[in-house]
């Protein structure tokens, strides 16, 4: 891994979190079509493996809910949804980060 | 007959039970549907359920080694919460000290000195039980055989040892078991440092608890240095629960740390 991938590695980890919050408050989703959704952002996901660790978590924490559906097509799906305590956590942290990218870009920019 | 298709994926999933052989069949049985229906979905998006469609998915997946024990773990911290099951907490937290040489010896350091208190514990009842029938006595050493003076001194400096060797084992612990995805090395170590000095806070309160319930309960009196005097029906009293909730919360330290740290958010574990 170079230095440019692992500084690629730090901000994509930071920030991985707000964006499946952020996915999940436009509606309830399942695994793969989470991934489907991030993979919108060139390279956000690695491995799609490391996205079921993180929902986990955020199980853990509260702000998700699970729940076993059936699919039209194959196995059950396991689809996740943002709880009351998630949508609250993402419109303050959503708020922060843009804030904060406003910031980034100001001093990127050479204007701070 | 079985495919190559089926084969293939049989292999990944199979490697994805080894990964999660510690922990409950449950959790692990919901890990496994869930990435085998990710499975299904990416191999349905692709349009084609070929061998080489399949090797893709499995690539962009991942090895389980290196997400399903993390997966099983949330799984299982999370229903020890919901549903308040002491089965997958234990279960979690023996996940914890196996997947981790450093965690399994701090559970065995932590067990071993729960047993020598209760060996403690048991050789002063059999003591008062001794007293019943020859009334003579009325304590025991705790080392017996070993001069005082010689213990004050060395006792104090192999205490500050012990501390110090079991401070880095924790250290390597919760560095280990730390969650994937905290948000950077950063912050990675300060919720390591965080957990470390939950773990010691809790172990020694457990320990402080401990003393203060048998000592109120008037079970445990020290008479004379190295000279304890246990009353075993004392130890029976309301008031010794209090020392046996600590005794509880002192061997569940690294268990209880451990679970808290994972409460803690990125944002408040990040410096």
């Amino acid at each position: 891994m170079t230095d440019d991938d692992k500084w690629m590695a730090q901000m994509r980890r930071g920030s991985l979190e707000l964006c499946v919050l952020a996915i999940l408050a436009r509606g309830r989703r399942y695994g793969y079509d989470i991934v489907q959704a991030l993979s919108g952002a060139d390279g956000f996901v690695i491995k799609e493996g490391t996205i079921y660790p993180l929902l986990n978590r955020l199980r853990s924490e509260g702000l998700v809910d699970a729940e076993w559906q059936p699919s039209p097509q194959g196995p059950d799906r396991k689809y996740y949804a943002l709880t009351r305590q998630g949508e609250a956590r993402l419109s303050a942290v959503r708020d922060q980060w843009r804030i904060f990218a406003d910031d980034i870009a100001r001093i990127l920019e050479g204007d701070a | 007959m079985t495919s190559e298709l089926d084969r293939v994926r049989d292999d990944y999933l199979g490697r994805l039970r080894r990964a999660l052989h510690r922990v409950t069949p449950d959790v692990a049985a919901e890990t496994e549907q869930e990435i085998r229906a990710h499975i299904e979905d990416a191999l349905a998006a692709r349009g084609q359920a070929t061998v080489g469609a399949l090797l893709d998915v499995l690539e962009r997946l991942g090895s389980p080694e290196d997400y399903a024990p993390d997966v099983a773990l949330y799984m299982m911290v999370d229903r020890g919460y919901r549903e308040w099951s002491l089965r997958h907490m234990i279960g979690s937290a023996r996940f914890w000290a196996l997947s981790t040489a450093a965690g399994a010896a701090v559970v065995l350091i932590f067990g071993l000195l729960y047993a020598f208190v209760l060996a403690a514990i048991a050789a002063g009842i059999q003591h008062v039980a001794a007293d019943l029938v020859h009334p003579a006595g009325d304590g025991f050493h705790v080392l017996p055989g070993v001069a005082t003076w010689p213990l004050l001194t060395v006792g104090p400096a192999a205490l500050v040892g012990l501390t110090g060797i079991l401070r880095w084992f924790i250290g390597q612990y919760v560095q280990r078991a730390r969650p994937m995805g905290l948000g950077g090395e950063t912050t990675e170590r300060a919720w390591a440092s965080q957990t470390q000095r939950t773990i010691l806070t809790l172990a020694l309160i457990g320990l402080v608890v401990t003393m203060a319930g048998g000592l109120l309960a008037q079970g445990i009196r020290f008479e004379q240095a190295c000279r304890v005097h246990v009353d075993a029906a004392a130890l029976r009293s309301p008031m010794a629960l209090v020392g046996y909730a600590g005794l509880a919360l002192f061997f569940l330290a690294p268990v209880i740390g451990l679970i808290l740290g994972l409460r803690v958010r990125d944002d408040e574990a990040g410096p």
